[in-house]
């Protein structure tokens, strides 16, 4: 961070806290004054605003059911980039996403934790987090998103190393009955749901969901395969996607039953490796499944219990061509499978005044993360075998401690200790002030230090070189209510990454000693009126190096964020707009084949707009969405994940996206 | 890059001075408020005879009243320590004396009901619900109001004093 933002930082946080402890002597102690006397005392009403209801002291974005429904979101990554200084990339495979400090697609998979109703969903092979068709959730299901960035080791340990997206699913009683929903969209797309919801006399909640999606997808260009030998650079009929989903949530009492399956189907327009043939079959499945099991009592009036079991599975198939079978081998088969469960007990204590206690103890066995490869010849007859197989425990204890000094100021302080089977233990400790001078504003400032574990892919890749890396982040966070209706946020942050792995040409290997720090400052402003107007912005400006000490590839310095919504048409429909500006980006090194290494490619800014109209009221059980993505049909296009150069010697940096899109949803509540 | 950070830290720095709370130094936040009622409606109430040591002020499904109300832990009511609990689940709530009940919870309300019986615990909510429960707290303008229920504190044998009575906006009785 530079000298100059630190002073005003510093001389900014003396003036807060001089009027602090201006106003500390004017606010009355409540307890000690006459109820005749309070009765007559005027409040400052409760927030109108979305509320985080994560203990974190980080500045969390917030997306509610509302949003989802009056911007069209329809998976995880269109909530992601609606969401302050966020965006994803997609490469014909799946959604990446990109924030602080991340923002090359390798990057996104082990360091973003994305949980389900406490449950944390990335396999245990790649540590993925599924964001778009692949992933567990219907967003029909969600009554809330919560995008808390920063590191989340102290409390959920490997994985929460720069952020976590938390999702928490609807109750049954929202539905209160049968809701059948089917959705047509662009490129040959329909959707169709089945959701039951109801609570019962006895308190019983339940919700069950089914769904079921088909894309046609389209024939797809790519300038790099624009040969006579690679039909032209055109991939026909490769882009097809279909997934079906179930999700059943029981509650009754203090016990929640939930389970979440999903199998995505993708056939692959790209090519996503060098050895394999272009406009051949590239599918790919990807299977997720969990089931979660917690229990929550009341031990006493000061402790509170929550034991959770959970066990997970993921599956990953892949079919492959080969551009060149000399060897025999023309098809590649690819099967890799991950099972894990894991045990879970926390309390909460509450036996001090003013410190409320939370800790814990968490094992989780791996036992299962298997990969094999096939490889076929012309006939189909497999030629050779490969397999490997890894397993993992880990138990974990933790503690934080949220103590508070007085009216105005708290301290939170937790540790998490992980001893992995194959590694050596770690400590992940955070430190955060929280300082109130009055009920509209906010300060928080933290230090924290975070971990990844090496995944079984980095095992399976790096061999002995796969080893943890780490992060410390430094966060100062400010929150006013202007009034109830009018919330801004900011926050200014540095994150300095360590032991990341580095190719060493002497040791011919990789090795542990990259470092990079990322330093950034978002600020945002939200509004609504009585009206149900809503509108929010924001900008988030950043500067992420790599390890070599240049930009970091596909993080853009600067992005904006604009999010309007308001009733028409007497009250019947709801207009969402959302614009989001993604400044320029470098795409990826690309390999070489002559020997000097090229400038690497800048891709422009750009600005995208979507509309969604939806209906606010039903009409004998019915109810609808109709969106526009893309607005204004700019063509535009992505950094590429790939860095080899095909026979035609054109690079591959860049990926295009789609132009506009259409997408409607008809819904009945019976 | 960096005379965009300085330029935005002056931006913040102006909202910051310009809104120091020095313009209304004697408002109080909401959930504040609710909670110094809270533990005013357990103050002005004569509670039957009991062993306990502890007066407990439970709350479910409001974690910003139940965060306010702790500073209210250590204080006696009826010669009481009061301690603040709060809860995620039912299960506790016939050792409580108070219980809050925020609007999360509210559709839960029957089953509260049901399960306390005529136990003596005075239940308040801020939502609309008086029937169902001891004392309803609402917001009228810039102030917080109060209704009694004394049906309802008749069952778990609660005698409201008459000075909370009489700042009550109104009192709901059946004969």
């Amino acid at each position: 961070m530079s000298f100059d933002v630190l002073k005003v930082v510093f001389v900014l946080i003396g003036l807060q806290l001089a009027g602090g402890l201006a106003c500390a002597e004017t606010v009355r102690d409540l307890s000690d004054t006459p109820f005749e006397q309070l009765v007559q005392q005027e409040v400052v009403p409760a927030s109108l605003l979305a509320q985080q209801i994560s203990d974190s002291p980080s500045a969390v974005a917030i997306v509610t059911a509302d949003d989802i429904r009056a911007y069209g979101y329809r998976t995880l990554a269109d909530v992601i980039n609606g969401m302050r200084g966020l965006y994803t990339t997609y490469d014909y495979r799946y959604q990446y996403m990109g924030g602080r400090s991340f923002g090359v697609p390798g990057d996104y998979a082990g360091r973003i934790m994305l949980m389900i109703d406490g449950y944390a969903t990335q396999d245990s092979l790649f540590n993925q987090a599924y964001i778009d068709n692949s992933g567990l959730i219907d967003l029909d299901l969600v009554e809330r998103v919560e995008y808390v960035p920063g590191t989340g080791s102290v409390t959920y340990g490997s994985n929460a190393m720069l952020g976590i997206i938390n999702v928490v699913t609807r109750r049954g009683s929202a539905f209160n009955g049968t809701q059948v929903a089917g959705e047509v969209f662009s490129h040959g797309g329909r959707k169709e749901r089945l959701t039951y919801g109801k609570r019962f006399e006895n308190g019983a909640d339940v919700l069950f969901s089914v769904s079921a999606l088909d894309v046609n997808g389209r024939n797809r260009y790519f300038p790099a395969y624009d040969t006579p030998a690679t039909n032209n650079g055109i991939a026909e009929g490769r882009d097809w996607e279909r997934n079906k989903r179930f999700f059943g949530k029981f509650s009754y009492e203090g016990l929640t039953l939930e389970g979440a399956y999903v199998d995505r189907n993708k056939a692959v327009p790209t090519n996503p490796a060098y050895a394999t043939a272009f406009n051949s079959l590239f599918a790919i499945r990807d299977e997720n499944a969990f089931l979660n099991a917690r229990y929550e009592s009341d031990l006493g009036l000061s402790l509170f219990s929550s034991t959770r079991f959970y066990y997970g599975q993921y599956v990953y198939d892949a079919f492959r061509e080969f551009s060149d079978d000399s060897d025999g081998e023309k098809y590649g088969q690819r099967r890799f499978e991950g099972k894990w469960w894991g045990l879970d007990q926390k309390f909460v204590g509450n036996w001090f005044q003013d410190h409320a206690l939370v800790f814990g103890v968490e094992y989780r066995n791996d036992f299962r993360q298997n990969f094999r490869w096939r490889y076929l010849s012309a006939a189909h007859e497999t030629v050779r075998t490969v397999q490997e197989d890894y397993a993992r425990r880990t138990i974990s204890l933790y503690l934080t401690d949220e103590i508070r000094l007085n009216d105005q100021w708290s301290l939170n302080i937790g540790a998490r200790y992980d001893d992995a089977s194959d590694l050596a233990p770690n400590w992940s400790p955070r430190l955060a002030a929280i300082y109130r001078p009055a009920a509209e504003t906010t300060w928080k400032a933290s230090y924290s230090e975070a971990f990844r574990m090496p995944n079984a892919n980095d095992r399976s890749t790096y061999g002995a070189a796969a080893a943890p890396e780490y992060v410390a982040a430094s966060e100062l966070v400010f929150q006013h209510e202007f009034t109830p209706r009018l919330r801004f946020t900011g926050s200014l942050y540095r994150y300095k990454r360590t032991r990341q792995l580095v190719y060493n040409a002497v040791a011919d290997d990789y090795l542990p000693e990259g470092s990079s720090t990322s330093r950034g400052l978002e600020v945002e402003l939200e509004r609504s009126w009585e009206s149900g107007i809503r509108v929010r912005g924001s900008m988030a400006w950043q500067d992420a190096s790599n390890v070599q000490g240049a930009q970091l590839a596909n993080a853009p310095h600067v992005l904006g964020k604009f999010n309007l919504t308001f009733p028409v048409l007497a009250d019947q429909w709801r207009v969402g707009f959302e614009g989001q500006y993604l400044g320029s980006r470098l795409a990826l090194v690309q390999e070489e084949m002559g020997g000097t290494v090229p400038d690497q490619k800048r891709l422009g800014a750009m600005a995208l707009a979507n509309m969604t109209l939806s209906s606010e009221r039903k009409w004998y059980g019915f109810s609808a969405s109709f969106s526009i993505r893309n607005l204004f049909d700019r063509h535009y296009e992505v950094v590429s994940p790939f860095t080899w150069r095909p026979a035609s010697d054109i690079p591959q940096e860049t990926l295009r996206m789609d132009g506009r899109s259409y997408w409607f949803q008809l819904r009945c509540d019976f | 890059m960096r005379t965009f950070f300085l330029l935005v830290s002056f931006w913040l720095a102006g909202i910051a001075l310009a809104n120091s709370p020095v313009d209304r130094p004697d408002a109080v936040a909401e959930a504040d408020m609710k909670a110094a009622y809270i533990y005013n409606f357990g103050a002005f109430t004569e509670w039957p005879e009991s062993n306990r040591i502890s007066f407990n002020i439970c709350v479910l499904g409001d974690d910003r009243i139940g965060r306010s109300l702790k500073r209210y832990e250590g204080k006696l009511i009826s010669n009481r320590r009061v301690v603040v609990a709060r809860l995620s689940s039912l299960a506790a709530i016939a050792d409580c004396q108070l219980l809050f009940i925020g609007e999360s919870e509210v559709h839960n309300l029957g089953r509260i009901t049901h399960e306390l019986g005529n136990l003596p615990v005075l239940t308040v909510t801020d939502a609309p619900v008086l029937t169902q429960v001891g004392v309803v707290i609402s917001l009228v303008g810039q102030r917080l109001v109060f209704e009694v229920n004394l049906d309802y504190c008749k069952r778990g044998n609660l005698k409201p004093q008459s000075n909370l009575l009489r700042l009550a906006k109104s009192v709901r009785k059946s004969d």
